[in-house]
């Protein structure tokens, strides 16, 4: 009881209400499915958002699948944290409706060469 | 005799008449009355034993003086017609004028006696009544003597003795007379009467025996005996009974014996008594003539004597009698007087004692006792509990005095001083005790409290699977323990340190409070509408699904799910809880019904023991009462229990608010990007996009005073938010730089509050309790 007002926390400065744990059931990505922060899913056409969630996280992963998205994309625009975006995620791989997107990598030298340049300059 | 009728006495009105009063009332009346009963009746036995006594002396002497007079001069009579029918008898014939003349005279005396008699016989007593029955018997035979005399057909014995025996049933008469009067002096006097009139008598037997002899000339042997005795017999008998004449008679008496006529005839006797048998009449030197002469002289004079000594003691006895009655009446009617005052004057005491000052005063005694134990204790229990302070000293019970009545007020008045006093300290206590419990779980939440936050913060990027079941199992314990921490916090009446500002989604919430258990993963959500629930009932909600789910968890097999479906109804939401348990049995479910209705204090807990599920129940009741919810359980169609809860409208924000929905959909990112898909909530997306990225990052960021401002300030174009309302619940001295207007929002427990205000904004004002500081430091 030293600071009273450091007692009160206000809408999420408690933390998020439904916690990271209940959202995935306690469970912690599968590291033999090697969904990294930067693989792409996408929803595959069919099944995009209908029937195939079980939770409204898994259906808003689905929502913003309609195009190509990295794990870390969805962390941040769902604010949700990576694993359990991860775990969502390969729910959903195992259903089928959403899939890996072919990670189409960018090839600009002039890029790769000004990175490096400025890594000589550190 | 009795001084008041019990069932006469008015009654205060609407007051039952109780036992023990009408006991008080009847043992006092009864302990006054059975004296003066007794009173009365010695009374009544002392004016009879009196007056009885004063009217038999008045009868007898009455019946003396109207019987034994008349038959004293009738006797007297006859005594005279026994000498001359015995001197005629001797002389064998001769003249009979003066016998006839003596019988004429005799028969009328004897005619007024017996005129007499008749008239006061009816009233005479049995003991004077048979005598002078037998009296009047003999005299009756007097003329049948007389005719056989007449035609000298009876002998000289056979008349003397009808004339003694005539004489003795007179002195058997008079003797009797004497001896019944209840009188000692009337009856002394009477016997002196009657020996004057036996000796009388005697002397007259003397006087005829002597008259006889000296007719018939001669004195045989045997009748100079007979002289002997009768003479001796009559002067033996005066002298013995003249100290009892009455002092006239006496002097009488002494006149008689000193007259000449006296020591002549004692001469003469003597001379008779010396002379011995003798058949010459002149050999006794006594004439006839002169021996009549003397005796009639003394013998008329001791009749006189005898009437006279009658006469006196009779007067006197009828005034004693007289007396006696008068003093018997007179001091009857002044003790009856006496004591009829006396009983005036203690029917009114009595009466103004009980009536009007001890039963009046009994019955307002216990009116007040009554009022004081059924209204004003529990009234003043009731404030002490709620935490005002309440004066001890009462002005209750008083005015009743210093007499015993006053002493059992006295003690009413101790005894309600010291329940009040042991209600406050005791009041005292469990505020302590309660303040010490939540300044103590104050410090676990103080602890707990930013670790879900950082918690997610370390979530956020960890992607190494085992440190983010790590990170799991600790945010899970983490969140359990809060969700404890807060119980107690709630239940103690403070405020638990999490609250909201806006609405939040019923879906999330449920979901939260699942997760606040240690069965999250069984919770299976069924169709939930999708509705917000106001921020100030948000925290509660979480709390009471969070034991409902427990409990439903608790109470069916570990795998098995538990459902969750809310249904919208007319005035608000009902949420269903059902697990596939063994259900409960209908008396477990009928007490949880019970405990829901009327959910049970603190102090019921003792009863309760520390079983967890009874400890869930107390808290989902608590929770629900105070929001108004309605919590019900049932069986549910998989055979286990199911829990519905009723959430009134006022709590709920639907989405045809527009303008809440706007408030608060961007809170809930998951929620609102839900698709429309069934049976999961459903939530149509066109009306979220474009809302959802922004604004967690804004909501996320802002301590306690942000949103308010934010509100007020940026978003003046929303309508007025909830968010101001959750905070009525925080203690009055919680945030002390918040604005006091806070502080006069209604809480829950008043007295704790205070003590939060003198501990947290004037801990000098907080003088009562002294010590709670360093308790909690």
């Amino acid at each position: 009881m030293t600071a009273p007002d450091n007692d009160a926390w206000y809408d999420d400065d408690a933390g998020r209400m439904v916690r990271s744990y209940a959202l995935t059931g306690g469970r912690t990505p599968d590291a033999a499915l090697s969904l990294d922060r930067a693989t792409q899913v996408v929803a595959t056409l069919a099944d995009a958002g209908h029937g195939a969630a079980e939770t409204p996280e898994h259906e808003a992963i689905l929502q913003r699948c309609g195009a190509p998205q990295s794990i870390a994309e969805l962390s941040a625009s769902l604010s949700l944290p990576l694993g359990v975006i991860r775990v969502l995620c390969s729910d959903l791989l195992e259903h089928g409706s959403l899939a890996r997107s072919r990670m189409v990598q960018p090839r600009d030298r002039d890029i790769l060469e000004a990175v490096l340049a400025g890594l000589n300059r550190l | 005799m009795s001084t008041t009728d019990p069932d006469n006495v008015t009654k205060p009105p609407g007051e039952p008449q109780s036992t023990s009063e009408r006991s008080i009332r009847s043992s006092l009346t009864l302990a006054v009355t059975i004296p003066w009963i007794v009173v009365l009746v010695l009374w009544l036995v002392w004016c009879a034993s009196f007056i009885t006594d004063g009217v038999y002396t008045r009868l007898i002497a009455s019946g003396v003086r109207q019987v034994s007079l008349p038959a004293v001069t009738a006797l007297d009579a006859v005594q005279t017609e026994r000498q001359l029918s015995q001197e005629l008898l001797a002389a064998g014939g001769g003249d009979q004028t003066a016998l006839q003349q003596q019988q004429a005279r005799t028969d009328a005396a004897v005619g007024d006696m017996n005129r007499t008699i008749e008239s006061a016989l009816s009233s005479a007593p049995a003991a004077i009544a048979v005598p002078v029955e037998q009296l009047t018997t003999e005299l009756g035979k007097l003329p049948q003597i007389r005719s056989r005399l007449a035609a000298g057909q009876v002998s000289s014995p056979e008349l003397t003795d009808y004339y003694n025996n005539v004489f003795t049933i007179a002195t058997e008469l008079f003797d009797v007379q004497s001896r019944i009067v209840p009188d000692t002096d009337a009856s002394q006097g009477g016997i002196a009467a009657t020996a004057l009139f036996r000796s009388t008598d005697l002397m007259s037997r003397e006087s005829a025996l002597i008259s006889t002899a000296l007719t018939t000339g001669r004195l045989p042997a045997d009748q100079h005996l007979q002289l002997i005795q009768l003479n001796g017999s009559y002067h033996t008998e005066l002298e013995k009974n003249v100290s009892y004449l009455k002092p006239a008679v006496r002097a009488r008496y002494e006149r008689l014996v000193s007259s000449p006529e006296w020591a002549q005839l004692v001469v003469a006797e003597n001379k008779l008594l010396q002379q011995g048998e003798w058949s010459d009449p002149a050999e006794t030197g006594v004439s006839l003539e002169e021996w009549r002469r003397l005796t009639d002289a003394v013998g008329g004079e001791l009749t006189a004597l005898t009437r006279d000594q009658a006469d006196q003691v009779s007067t006197e006895a009828v005034d004693n009698g007289d007396n006696a009655i008068t003093t018997a009446v007179a001091g009857a009617i002044a003790a009856g007087l006496f004591a009829l005052g006396f009983f005036f004057w203690t029917r009114r005491r009595y009466r103004s004692v009980i009536d009007g000052s001890l039963l009046p005063r009994l019955q307002r005694l216990s009116a007040e006792a009554r009022e004081l134990a059924e209204k004003t204790l529990p009234s003043m229990m009731r404030r002490v509990r709620s935490g005002d302070r309440v004066e001890v000293e009462s002005n209750a019970l008083q005015g009743y005095g210093s007499d015993e009545i006053g002493q059992v007020a006295d003690a009413f008045r101790a005894f309600q001083q010291e329940a009040l006093q042991a209600a406050i300290n005791e009041a005292d206590t469990q505020q302590g005790a309660l303040t010490f419990y939540i300044g103590q779980t104050r410090r676990v939440q103080s602890a707990l409290g930013p670790l879900p936050q950082r918690l997610d913060a370390l979530l956020q990027n960890e992607e190494d699977p085992d440190r983010l079941g790590a990170l799991f199992a600790l945010d899970e314990s983490v969140t359990q323990a809060r969700h404890v921490v807060e119980n107690q916090l709630v239940l103690c009446g403070a405020a638990p340190g999490r609250r909201w500002s806006r609405p939040r989604d019923l879906t999330e919430i449920l979901r939260a409070s699942a997760a606040e258990t240690k069965h999250h993963d069984r919770l299976r959500l069924g169709h939930v509408p999708s509705v917000g629930v106001t921020p100030q009932v948000i925290g509660d909600m979480l709390r009471m699904f969070a034991e409902l789910f427990a409990n439903a968890a608790s109470f069916s097999p570990p795998g098995t799910d538990v459902h969750v479906e809310a249904v919208s109804v007319g005035s608000g939401l009902v949420v269903q809880i059902s697990d596939r348990g063994v259900g409960m049995t209908p008396d477990a479910r009928n007490g949880a019904n019970e405990t829901m209705k009327n959910p049970p204090g603190f102090a019921s807990l003792v009863r309760l023991g520390d079983r967890g599920e009874q400890l869930g129940l107390f808290t989902v009741a608590q929770l629900a009462e105070r929001n108004e919810w309605v919590v019900e359980f049932g069986t549910s169609i998989y055979q286990g229990v199911r829990a519905e809860i009723f959430i009134p409208q006022v709590h709920l924000v639907t989405e045809d608010d527009e303008e809440r929905r706007d408030s608060w959909s961007g809170d809930v990112p998951v929620a609102s990007a839900s698709a429309p898909a069934q049976p999961l909530p459903t939530r149509v997306p066109s009306a979220a996009s474009g809302t959802v990225v922004a604004e967690p990052v804004v909501q996320e960021e802002p301590k306690p005073e942000a949103p308010r401002a934010s509100t007020e300030g940026e978003h003046m174009d929303r309508p007025p938010l909830p968010q101001r309302v959750p905070y009525a619940d925080l203690p009055a001295g919680f945030g002390e730089d918040e604005p006091t207007d806070r502080q006069s929002k209604p809480e829950f427990a008043p007295g704790l509050m205070t003590f939060f205000n003198a501990d947290r904004k004037s801990r000098d004002d907080a003088g009562d309790k002294p010590n709670s500081d360093d308790d909690m430091q």
